[in-house]
């Protein structure tokens, strides 16, 4: 594996990460509401 | 109590913010798209372009300014048509207002994933897309103030590339070509002055959403005058300077097909200092435009929610952050759709008519507004703008005519425009009917409007103050 395909597959952990990240806070935050 | 009535939107933000909003999301048209206006009309139409437009988003920006001082509403052109026009062209320029920004917001992720990919071959272009408005929907959902802040920071960051390029221009830095002016001034004639018209808005587009962060500014009535207007005159002065500076140092041929205009300049100019400072305006102006387009087009989802024009689920606002989260959210998977559908041209022709629709119907809605309020009590009207709403009536006309001018080559976005636009008014129109929503102007602290005493206005401009 070369050092551009571990960049690019990092990015697409972060972009995802940060997806999750805001999907996870506002089910708590829809959930807390009932 | 429903969700989005135990928790509001903060207010915050102060002029600066508003400055960085409007600017944020157009200066990206001056290193970009406006140079189009040089392919079709040359160095003199590309001016025609730019004083034409620039006219009519004075105008345009006036009335921003009066209304969303006066109304302090999220929506912007949206609530103002909800107000003072009618449910069908509400319904309508939110919608528009929505498009406007969300496809601009794809193509500005593009572009920054383009330049990285310029920098650095070997990244692709998908996963840094995709990041860029990832983390732009993360910012805007944490919060308004620190999404803004950093438009402020990105936006002054480029233009002081453009101010710092354009006087080393003039006091002669920089060698220029003065010859280029001349020998490509008019290359298709009269005509071409007409086709030009169609890229002028790129110098201006979007400043009018300055307006839609009323309802979170903590002096709207001051903050939204004076952050708009400052920011129409950042961008008169900014389109004035790229002109120039780009059409001296550029001969006019290639400028018309060139991609990033600016940076280009900064290349043929041959100082290393500018060409990396146009090179990071161009990156950072395309974020700070994508953050912009995604505070913007949220708001306005947010506002359709609010009144149930979409599912009202949308209008949820975060008890810790204050945004309307479930809007922000929504932002992500449409702006993703338009990046990844292969038509960034039709995406962004899409974004310019759904513009153009706003420009017709906020001139509109200031003119109804005039009418029914005719009170210059700063209750009512905090704002006032000189010579309205006479110059109203030109900024539609402008609007109109720029309009018909896409029909050189734009003929089926046009036609396609109107064909979604106006079945939103008319199931709109029939929807609201049924439900007959009531303006609440007494619990905006204004008057009855002119005429609803005596029947003249329909059952949707009556409150409940008739009682």
């Amino acid at each position: 594996m070369d050092m551009w395909t571990l960049i690019n597959g990092l990015i697409y952990l972060l972009a995802f990460g940060l997806m999750g990240w805001v999907l996870l806070d506002a089910s708590k935050v829809s959930k807390r509401r009932g | 109590m429903s969700e989005h009535e135990s928790a509001s939107l903060v207010k915050t933000l102060r002029p600066f913010h508003v400055w960085a909003l409007g600017v944020g999301i157009v200066l990206v048209g001056e290193y970009m798209g406006w140079n189009f206006t040089v392919a079709k009309g040359g160095i003199l139409g590309s001016l025609l372009a730019m004083l034409v437009a620039g006219t009519m988003y004075v105008i345009i920006a006036l009335c921003a300014s009066e209304l969303g001082s006066a109304t302090k509403l999220a929506g912007g052109p949206y609530d103002w048509a909800r107000l003072f026009v009618g449910p069908g062209a509400a319904a309508s320029v939110g919608l528009a207002v929505y498009m406007e920004y969300i496809a601009l917001e794809a193509a500005d992720a593009i572009v920054v994933a383009c330049i990285a990919q310029s920098i650095f071959p070997k990244l692709q272009v998908f996963p840094v897309t995709l990041l860029v408005i990832a983390l732009l929907t993360f910012i805007n959902y944490r919060g308004v103030v620190a999404a803004l802040t950093l438009n402020f920071v990105l936006t002054m960051i480029a233009f002081i590339a453009i101010l710092a390029f354009f006087f080393s221009t003039a006091f002669g830095l920089v060698d220029i070509h003065p010859e280029y002016l001349f020998q490509g001034a008019l290359p298709n004639g009269m005509i071409g002055l007409f086709a030009a018209l169609q890229f002028g808005p790129w110098f201006y587009l979007g400043i009018e959403g300055a307006a839609m962060c009323a309802e979170e500014c903590k002096h709207p009535s001051r903050a939204v005058p004076l952050g708009q207007q400052a920011g129409m005159i950042t961008l008169l002065i900014g389109a004035a300077m790229t002109l120039y500076m780009c059409s001296v140092l550029i001969p006019t041929d290639l400028l018309g097909v060139s991609v990033y205009p600016l940076f280009e300049a900064a290349q043929n100019s041959g100082i290393f200092i500018f060409v990396a400072a146009l090179g990071l305006g161009t990156f950072l102006t395309c974020v700070a435009s994508a953050n912009g387009c995604v505070c913007d087009s949220s708001r306005s989802w947010f506002a359709l929610s609010r009144d149930n024009y979409v599912s009202s689920w949308f209008s949820a606002v975060h008890p810790r952050y204050n945004t309307p989260y479930r809007a922000v959210i929504f932002t992500m998977p449409v702006a993703i759709g338009f990046a990844f559908s292969g038509f960034l041209d039709q995406v962004i022709t899409f974004s310019i008519v759904s513009g153009l629709l706003c420009y017709v119907l906020i001139p509109f809605s200031l003119i109804r507004f005039r009418n029914l309020f005719p009170q210059t009590t700063s209750k009512v009207r905090p704002f006032v703008g000189p010579l309205q709403p006479y110059i109203a009536y030109f900024a539609i006309a402008i609007a109109i005519t720029i309009l018909s001018t896409l029909f050189w080559g734009y003929k089926y976005n046009l036609i396609f425009a109107f064909v979604f636009y106006g079945i939103a008014y008319f199931y709109f129109s029939h929807k609201h009917k049924k439900s007959n929503i009531e303006n609440n102007w007494a619990e905006m602290g204004w008057p009855l409007p002119r005429g609803s005493e005596n029947g003249k206005i329909g059952k949707e401009a009556i409150g409940i103050g008739d009682e």
